[in-house]
């Protein structure tokens, strides 16, 4: 059997709850996860005993005597899939080292962990400058910071490792992984845990973008702290229960809070959208699609509370249809891609 | 922020004074695991043990100064427009060296799709733009 050939290019999508990269084997589209997540434990040979045992990854952080670091002296790093198993073994939070679709600067150690979890799932290049296209936020509307920083630390991540990095709107990603056969004409979204993207495009170039401060983890902190629960309970009830097409008198008390929510977020953005268009007025003469994508849309009805919202707003653009993109987690990393390959001619 | 300044911050909060119990309430972390905490953070000198009162522990210099430098005290706060607040974080600009122990990758999950053709499609269309 032939050997399927590796095309040259990758897509990389480094988003607050999870990194992801793709890059095309032959017909198949290989998508790497990884969570974007870790915690530290100060090093004892107990606790190393433990992670070996269990055949866990993990590093162990020993600055030198004459390294004048902020970053506490020996301490064991657990990161990705596994931190997320193991910190409640150690009865240690998991920390997060994005916040808001950007580095977060509360987490002194962000910048090693995100440059370790990116190498993990991108690799090495397959050859000397190889294009990475990666996703960064929209400027965000409602937040007072930008994402220069975050976009300018991530390529240097990408260059230290040997790639050619570019940046893509994370909206446009979505209209280039959803919207071939629309000319790449239309609106894309991607509901993430920390930002709301959004890009008007057409013919592939962008009218607007934009991003909103608000996305799955809002609505979790929002929804734990009107039900009293911890943010994790509601976090974890969210991505396996939710159904938000059950009747309001079939929810529980945390369903409620969390469709409640869920609405006020989708109307915040369409009100978002309809203020960018007045300020931009772009003449659109045919009614155009919309994509939307992300973690967040992954319950059940979401899509339809969606649709419900649009007719109830007065949407200053024609829509020709509302979908959800083919594979909603995974499709700003292969917008990502389809850049990297149509670049390579 | 990680359990350690969490700990180092409710002492401080506590007029640089602060127990073990109440730490743990104020926390969520159990009681041993403070005491763990409070214990390293004595042997780094960020601590001090209050004499006479067991369990108790006192802030030290070097460990307020660690809260400073992380932002959790006395951030600079450049402007206020209402509710937002823009501060200043002195953080390190020098990165430690880490050593993986076991192999050279944190490990990943993969799952393969059969997109290609999808791809190469959007691919095509993409250039003639």
């Amino acid at each position: 059997m032939a050997k399927e050939s590796t095309s040259i290019g990758k897509g990389l999508d480094v988003g607050t709850v999870f990194i992801y990269c793709a890059q095309r084997t032959g017909p198949e589209v290989a998508f790497r996860i990884q969570r974007n997540a870790f915690f530290d434990i100060e090093y004892s040979d107990f606790a190393r005993g433990i992670l070996e045992k269990s055949n866990v990854e993990y590093v162990l952080n020993k600055p030198s005597s004459r390294e004048t670091s902020l970053l506490g002296r020996d301490k064991i790093f657990v990161m990705g899939e596994e931190a997320m198993k193991f910190a409640n073994a150690f009865s240690r939070k998991l920390r997060r080292p994005m916040r808001s679709g950007v580095i977060s600067p509360q987490e002194e150690d962000a910048l090693l962990i995100v440059e370790m979890l990116i190498k993990s799932v991108l690799g090495l290049p397959s050859e000397k400058e190889e294009i990475c296209y990666y996703s960064v936020p929209g400027s965000p509307i409602d937040a007072d910071f930008d994402t220069i920083y975050h976009q300018n630390v991530i390529k240097g991540f990408l260059e230290k490792l040997g790639y050619r990095p570019k940046p893509l709107n994370e909206g446009l990603a979505v209209i280039f992984s959803e919207l071939s056969e629309d000319n790449f004409t239309g609106i894309g979204m991607s509901f993430g845990g920390g930002m709301t993207n959004v890009c008007l495009a057409m013919f592939g170039v962008p009218v607007f973008s934009f991003s909103v401060a608000r996305a799955g983890d809002w609505i979790d902190e929002q929804a734990a702290r009107a039900t009293n629960q911890p943010v994790s309970k509601i976090t974890t009830f969210k991505e396996t229960f939710l159904d938000l097409r059950k009747t309001e008198s079939n929810m529980n008390k945390a369903e409620q809070a969390l469709s409640i929510y869920y609405e006020h977020l989708i109307e915040y953005v369409l009100e978002q959208i309809k203020k960018e268009f007045l300020k931009t007025l772009p003449q659109l003469e045919e009614p155009i699609p919309i994509v939307i994508s992300g973690g967040t849309v992954k319950p059940a009805g979401f899509l339809e509370k969606f649709k419900e919202k649009l007719k109830k707003t007065n949407f200053p653009l024609k829509v020709k249809e509302v979908r959800l993109a083919s594979h909603p987690l995974y499709t700003a990393a292969k917008g990502a891609l389809i850049a990297a390959l149509a670049e390579r001619k | 922020m990680n359990s350690e300044l969490e700990v180092l911050k409710k002492i401080w909060e506590n007029n640089g004074e602060n127990y073990i119990k109440l730490i743990s309430v104020q926390t969520g972390f159990g009681p041993d695991y403070v005491r763990y905490i409070c214990k390293i953070l004595s042997k780094r000198g960020e601590l001090k043990s209050v004499k006479k009162k067991p369990g108790w522990y006192r802030i030290t210099a070097k460990g307020k100064k660690k809260l400073k430098s992380r932002g959790v005290i006395g951030a600079e706060i450049l402007r206020k427009a209402g509710k937002i607040k823009k501060i200043v974080l002195l953080l390190s600009l020098k990165l430690p060296k880490f050593k993986f122990l076991k192999s050279k990758l944190v490990a990943t999950r993969e799952k393969k799709l059969k997109l290609g053709r999808k791809i190469e499609k959007a691919v095509s269309f993409l250039r003639r733009i």
